[in-house]
């Protein structure tokens, strides 16, 4: 009796061991990334500023620009600049200034079609190297011109994005207000020609990594 | 006699299931008719359809409509075209909506549309607006869908 016992163990054992191998390999298809539409609402959603964000807010600026008289309805087309120098993220939310300036200039440098002109400031240094190379002969002088000085702007994007935070502790919801405004300074007179802001609020219990 | 009874049954909740998959006649409609240029469209079918709730049911079931919605030039040329939103229901709603402009030969113009934000309070109405970034004479369709 006590030798079948003793058998009837080991084998139990055996089985078991057979059962729960030290390493395995996962051989199921895992979960493919998928493509999503950056101008809607994506899988992973929480309370900072997403890229639907981006491209709303973005988008009406530069239609509202294209409709203002000062700056796209002049004889001469005016002089723009438009980077994040003067462009500051005063909110709690993580965010590249980058993502809304540049997503704006190039939008609107193909929508206007002419009817602005943008200068390049944050490429300066490239084109101050090229010239000099061009003025001490290093380089022949292109094919387009040769000008005195590069080009001045006229006006100029300044901006800021502020937020103000909230947090329910039983639910542990959390609510974060945007107001992210955009400005174009006349950098001569220094008055602000054109304003424009984008508000919003969004509410979420998901806890959500911004990097 | 108990067989002749369970294929009976069987049989007679294969046709009511393929009557309850097949769509109304107004919803077919509605889901397939020519909507036009300088119109405004419910993409979200949730907002407002029209469709047959059973036998008794209404044939038109909607949460939000419009009210009115136009186009205008603005003092640089461009185009705006504005909606009226009418919130019908006890619930603030928040939607979605976006403007495809076209020449008047009907070729889509313009910068890509892109969805907006409106919050239209219960039982009160909320104005969408969308400029053009083209100067020419243009038409339009707006296309409304629930915020997710």
């Amino acid at each position: 009796m006590n030798r079948r016992h003793l058998m009837a163990g080991l084998g139990a054992l055996m089985v078991m061991g057979g059962c729960t191998p030290s390493s395995q390999v996962d051989n199921v298809a895992g979960q493919a990334s998928v493509y999503e539409d950056p101008s809607s609402s994506g899988r992973v959603q929480g309370v900072g500023i997403e890229s639907q964000d981006v491209v709303a807010m973005t988008d009406e600026m530069m239609r509202d620009m294209l409709s203002n008289r000062i700056l796209a309805a002049r004889d001469v087309p005016p002089r723009i600049i438009i980077d994040n120098e003067y462009f500051k993220n005063e909110s709690s939310s993580i965010i590249n200034t980058n993502l809304l300036t540049d997503r704006l200039r190039v939008e609107l440098n193909r929508a206007a079609n002419g009817r602005m002109v943008f200068v390049g400031r944050h490429f300066a240094d490239m084109v101050e190297k090229e010239r000099e190379l061009k003025r001490d002969g290093a380089v022949d002088g292109g094919t387009i011109r040769q000008t005195q000085a590069t080009a001045g702007g006229d006006y100029r994007l300044g901006g800021r994005i502020a937020s103000l935070d909230a947090m329910d502790r039983n639910s542990q919801t959390r609510s974060r207000y945007h107001q992210v405004t955009f400005e174009m300074i006349d950098l001569e007179l220094g008055t602000i020609v054109w304003s424009g802001s984008y508000e919003m609020k969004k509410a979420s219990q998901d806890n959500v990594l911004y990097r | 006699m108990k067989t002749l009874i369970v294929s009976a049954l069987l049989a007679a909740g294969l046709v009511v299931t393929g009557c309850q998959s097949s769509m109304s006649k107004e919803e077919f409609q509605q889901r397939t008719e020519d909507t036009g240029y300088n119109t405004v469209i419910f993409t979200d079918y949730d907002l407002n359809r029209r469709f047959k709730d059973g036998l008794t049911g209404p044939d038109n079931v909607m949460r939000l409509s419009t009210t009115g919605h136009g186009i205008e030039r603005t003092d640089t040329g461009t185009s705006q075209v504005w909606v009226e939103l009418r919130n019908h229901t006890d619930f603030n709603y928040m939607v979605e909506a976006r403007t495809s402009f076209y020449s008047q030969s009907g070729r889509p113009l313009d910068a890509r549309p892109v969805w907006r934000r409106i919050s239209v309070p219960a039982n009160a109405r909320a104005v969408y607006e969308e400029k053009s970034v083209s100067t020419d004479r243009l038409q339009y369709r707006v296309e409304v869908r629930q915020a997710r």
